[in-house]
């Protein structure tokens, strides 16, 4: 039996079996346990994700007409490899395409021969059912639903702002988004994007190696946006627009008894459609570079201005709380202070509101730094300044009023500083223009429109905002209280008369702005423009009790305050209060009216 | 002598068999497990032909428990000239399936002669080399079993089933155990090297002294060197009367792998260039990055076996391997492990090695225990049979070896192999229960 001999052998054989048996334990230890690799892997060829995209809120003005909504539309898409001939010809038609750009399309989108791709981001809306039971002889192809955002109102397209695709830059900041996401850019859109938003669903499923879904494993549904309701009013709005036509500048009125924004015109505006859809981006860089009269810049929130006379209400108001004037003082119309239009002596505070005098107020802002105690009259000046700005900014002007809006300007009312890096010394005579809000004052029409409130609510305003009622959610508290000036309220009656004086009184200065059966207080304002025609600028508010509007309207290169910002205020003052406009000759006079200079550039 | 037979059976190696294949089912049946299928027993079903083939294997393994053991080893020879004929007839008028000719198709059933030739050729070397008049040293004998192991070889070549072939080389192990000189082994080892390497060089160029040669050259030069250096040795260790013998098997391996070189080149060449074996075998020594093509078995068969993790998804919840979602190819057949390990995760998978190596350790003990040479050498080819499936298939599996097709005993699903491994199970129950009655 020489096999004796090589039995130890089995012990060779053994050890081989075993060493290859611990082989594949460990490695299968590391594939399933240590390692987690195969695992990660194993999800990624095996689940996937269905997105469900949420509709995004919609937007209603305040009486409930729509303003922003969404709008489904219908995407062709292609997958390169699965295309089989087709009838090219057909399909042009149906898609309202040239029908020799068919072919180089595709072979664009073969670069990525496997991924779906789009082929044509709208289809006509009176094609599409013909083009769905026809997709049959297109493979490859494949409709799917895209939604679009539209503003079915025309108008408004400053404060609704607009959405487009995110890029890979919001993408990295905000980790929300993902490719073919859409985002608000501006206006409300962009500051309410995230309760207009909504959360998107996800439906996870397992799938089979050729990506069939087989197995739903998890469910998360998309949550749509919360509806905004706005405090415009869209007639209001629409009727404002049509009236500002070739003028430049804006509209804000606001209802003083609670700071809603009932309509917000910047001239020239422009569709917001243009800027949804697939023409946006060139509708959006016609708008940006070929227009001199930059329709894209929102006028009403961020064009800083000076607000001529219509300060002087505020400075009259400052001096007499200051102490350094009251109500029956006079002082003489000294053409040597200032320049000033004839008119009557003013007998009073009142009157020189009515009047509009200049070297009154000139007079009372000396009053203000002069009546400071100080070495100097530079340190007097510097002190009263000081004081100055805290009654005027009291008012609302030049300070951050809180807007829901992205990117609006707050102006500036100086302080001493101001002065202070300009000149080695200065006095009240540096800045003594700014009694009439001119100089270095800055401030925005919707500060102005504020300043209307101020003076229809006889002391107080409430922060403006746009949004009346978010859906799910509640305002910021912050606009439901009251912001009061510096001034006390009984100071406010006699000015508001002098108010009422502009505009029905002999000698005032907004007489085209009258109504019949309705009482409007209000002030014009002529401001010095060095490039060109004056800005023309009113505030009204009506009635004068129990005030429902206060306005701004600011024309640039509009001539006197009287002449087009006045009337255009009256008519959209009784256009809200009545739903009627008695003076239609007026109103022609204005719709036809082009006060855009040629020469603007 | 019934009454003796049963009661020598050896219950342990049938407890393992039964638990072995039964497992198998209920694998298979998870694979094809679909919610929407009431009915649970159906022939249309892979694990319902599969529950057939196993009642036939019990048919067939009570034929061979109550046959003479002596009546197999008589036409021993006529067994496996039967299966060599059917390999010949498979590669005239077998069906191609998965780009090997290796079946017969018998309506939706099919049958792989080259599973059955496995047996035919153990019983063959195990008769042979223990008939009285051979000895493993004599060339004469080492020459006839060469010829008995690769007619088989050459035929499933022909198919071409790789994976058979290896199992036909495992039979080394047994020659290895029955006292083939170890260095033989080495030689074996050096032979496979060399094989690899010329495929490796198969299209390189090497220079030396100013002669660019192709690199084939090299290696034959090398192999000669090596050759005589081996030889060389042999002089030093051995007893003079050994030498003559070593120096000749020296010879004859040297020649066998310088023949071996431009061999594989052309025959591998032979193969199409697109040929599933051919790519994976260039994949696995580098000469071709494809892992979206046919790396792709291998990439879902790792996600699904690291997706099982520590205790698995449990029974018929796989979502990977199963037919259901479709991620790994092959799941019921050469890749029923994954379903094994992403349903039982590592637990189970530990389990079931272990049940494997307790498998094969029990047949290298049965081996052991024959009285006769037939017995041992037989029993022995079993486990080495065992032992290259089971290595092939899981090292496939995990990802260490080519993917070759070729069945883990037992578990995959295919008639032809559940009834080998039946027929060898049973056919070793039989030889070991009559052990103790036969004396040679």
């Amino acid at each position: 039996m020489n096999n004796k001999s090589f039995e130890s052998r089995k012990n060779v054989l053994l050890v081989i079996v075993l060493s290859i048996g611990f082989i594949f334990v460990v490695r299968l230890l590391f594939i399933q346990v240590i390692d987690d690799k195969w695992n990660n892997e194993s999800i990624k060829i095996s689940e996937t994700k269905k997105i469900i995209e949420p509709d995004r809120g919609i937007i209603f003005d305040r009486n409930g007409k729509v303003m922003a909504v969404n709008q489904t539309n219908f995407e062709l898409r292609l997958t390169p490899n699965k295309v089989k001939d087709f009838d090219t010809m057909q399909l042009s038609q149906l898609l309202n395409i040239p029908f020799d750009s068919i072919k180089p399309r595709i072979n664009k989108l073969k670069r990525y021969w496997r991924s779906k791709q789009v082929f044509v981001k709208t289809v006509p809306a009176n094609n599409l059912s013909k083009l769905t039971s026809l997709m049959f002889k297109y493979e490859g192809f494949e409709l799917a639903e895209k939604s679009l955002r539209v503003y079915p109102a025309n108008c408004a397209a400053h404060l609704l702002g607009y959405v487009r695709e995110v890029d890979g830059e919001i993408i990295k900041k905000k980790p929300y988004y993902r490719g073919g996401d859409r985002i608000g850019i501006s206006g409300l859109e962009k500051y309410y994007e995230d309760e207009l938003r909504g959360n998107r669903g996800n439906d996870k499923f397992l799938r089979d190696a050729y990506g069939n879904l087989k197995k739903l494993t998890a469910s998360d549904t998309a949550k749509s946006g919360n509806n905004l309701t706005s405090s415009i009013d869209l007639e209001l709005q629409r009727y404002g627009e049509r009236l500002m036509q070739n003028k430049l500048g804006s509209v804000v009125a606001i209802d003083p008894s609670s700071g809603e924004i009932l309509a917000m015109i910047s001239s020239p505006t422009f569709d917001p459609n243009l800027l949804s859809g697939d023409t946006m981006s060139r509708n959006w860089k016609r708008l940006r570079n070929n227009d001199s009269l930059r329709p894209l810049y929102n006028r009403a929130l961020r064009s800083r201005n000076s607000p001529g006379s219509i300060f002087k209400m505020v400075q009259g108001l400052s001096a007499w709380e200051l102490g350094v004037i009251n109500l029956d003082t006079k002082i003489f119309c000294d053409h040597n202070v200032v320049g000033c239009h004839n008119h009557k002596q003013a007998q009073g505070l009142a009157d020189a509101i009515k009047y509009s005098c200049n070297p009154y107020f000139y007079e009372t802002f000396k009053l203000i730094t002069t009546s400071r105690e100080g070495e100097n009259i530079f340190e007097k000046s510097k002190i009263g300044l000081q004081t100055w700005n805290e009654y005027v900014s009291s008012f609302g002007l030049g300070k951050d009023l809180q807007l829901d809006y992205p990117g609006y300007s707050t102006g500036n009312i100086p302080l001493p500083s101001v002065y202070d890096k300009m000149y080695n010394k200065w006095s009240y005579r540096t800045c003594n223009s700014l009694a009439i809000g001119q100089g270095e004052m800055l401030v925005t029409s919707y500060q102005m429109a504020n300043l209307a409130c101020v003076m229809a609510n006889r002391g107080y305003y409430y922060y403006p905002h746009f949004i009346k009622k978010i859906e799910n959610n509640f305002l910021n508290p912050k606009y439901e209280q009251r912001q009061y000036t510096k001034i006390s309220k009984e100071k406010f009656e006699p000015i508001v008369n002098a108010m009422q004086q502009v505009i029905e009184g002999d000698g005032g200065t907004a007489r085209r702005a009258r109504i019949e059966g309705i009482e409007i207080c209000g002030k014009t304002g002529t401001v010095e423009n060095s490039r060109g025609k004056d800005h023309s600028v009113f505030i009204a508010f009506a009635p004068k009790y129990n005030p429902k509007i206060a306005l701004v309207v600011y024309i640039e290169n509009g001539g006197y305050g009287g002449t087009w910002a006045a009337p255009i205020a009256s008519l959209m003052t009784e256009k809200y209060l009545t739903d009627s406009i008695s003076n239609t000759t007026e109103e022609q006079r204005i719709l036809e009216a082009n006060l855009i200079q040629k020469n603007d550039k | 002598m019934i009454n003796n037979w049963l009661k020598n059976i050896d219950l342990q190696l049938l407890l393992i068999y039964f638990v072995l294949v039964i497992l198998g089912i209920a694998s298979i049946y998870s694979t094809t497990f679909d919610e929407s299928y009431s009915s649970i027993f159906s022939f249309n079903k892979s694990y319902g032909k599969q529950i057939m083939w196993f009642g036939i294997s019990l048919c067939v393994g009570i034929i061979i428990l109550l046959l003479d053991i002596e009546f197999i080893r008589k036409y021993t020879e006529v067994f496996y000239g039967i299966t060599t004929l059917l390999l010949i007839l498979v590669l005239l008028f077998g069906t191609e399936r998965n780009g090997a000719k290796a079946w017969f198709g018998i309506g939706s059933f099919g049958i792989q002669p080259a599973e059955f030739a496995k047996i035919t050729a153990s019983l063959f070397i195990a008769k042979y080399l223990a008939s009285v008049n051979t000895s493993i040293y004599k060339l004469q004998s080492q020459i006839w079993v060469s010829v008995i192991l690769f007619v088989p070889i050459i035929l499933i070549l022909k198919q071409p089933d790789l994976g058979t072939v290896l199992v036909f080389l495992g039979f080394i192990l047994v020659l290895y155990r029955e006292g083939i000189i170890g260095s033989i082994m080495l030689y074996g080892l050096m032979v496979a090297a060399v094989s690899v390497v010329s495929l490796i060089l198969k299209d390189t160029f090497s220079t030396l002294l100013g002669y660019t040669f192709h690199s084939h050259y090299m290696l034959i030069g090398a192999l000669v060197i090596m050759a005589v250096f081996i030889a060389l040795g042999v002089n030093i260790t051995t007893y003079k009367r050994y030498r003559r013998t070593k120096h000749l098997q020296i010879i004859a391996v040297t020649a066998i792998a310088i023949i071996i070189v431009p061999l594989m080149k052309f025959g591998f060449e032979k193969i199409p260039e697109n040929h599933y074996q051919r790519v994976r075998v260039e994949i696995i020594l580098g000469l071709k990055k494809d892992p979206r093509g046919v790396g792709y078995n291998s990439h879902q068969a790792l996600s699904a076996i690291g997706s099982g993790q520590f205790l698995g998804k449990g029974y018929k919840n796989a979502t990977l391997a199963n037919d259901t979602y479709n991620q790994v190819p092959e799941q019921s057949t050469d890749f029923i492990f994954c379903t094994v390990a992403e349903e039982w995760g590592f637990l189970g998978s530990f389990l079931l090695f272990s049940l494997y190596m307790i498998l094969i350790i029990k047949i290298i003990a049965i081996a052991e225990r024959q009285r006769s040479d037939f017995g041992r050498i037989f029993s022995y080819s079993v486990a080495s049979i065992f032992f290259i499936h089971f290595t092939i298939n899981i090292g496939m599996v995990l990802g260490l070896a080519p993917i070759i097709g070729i069945p883990l005993p037992f578990f995959s699903y295919g008639g032809s192999s559940l009834l080998t491994f039946s027929i060898m199970i049973f056919l070793l129950l039989k030889i070991d229960s009559d052990r103790l009655e036969i004396f040679r």
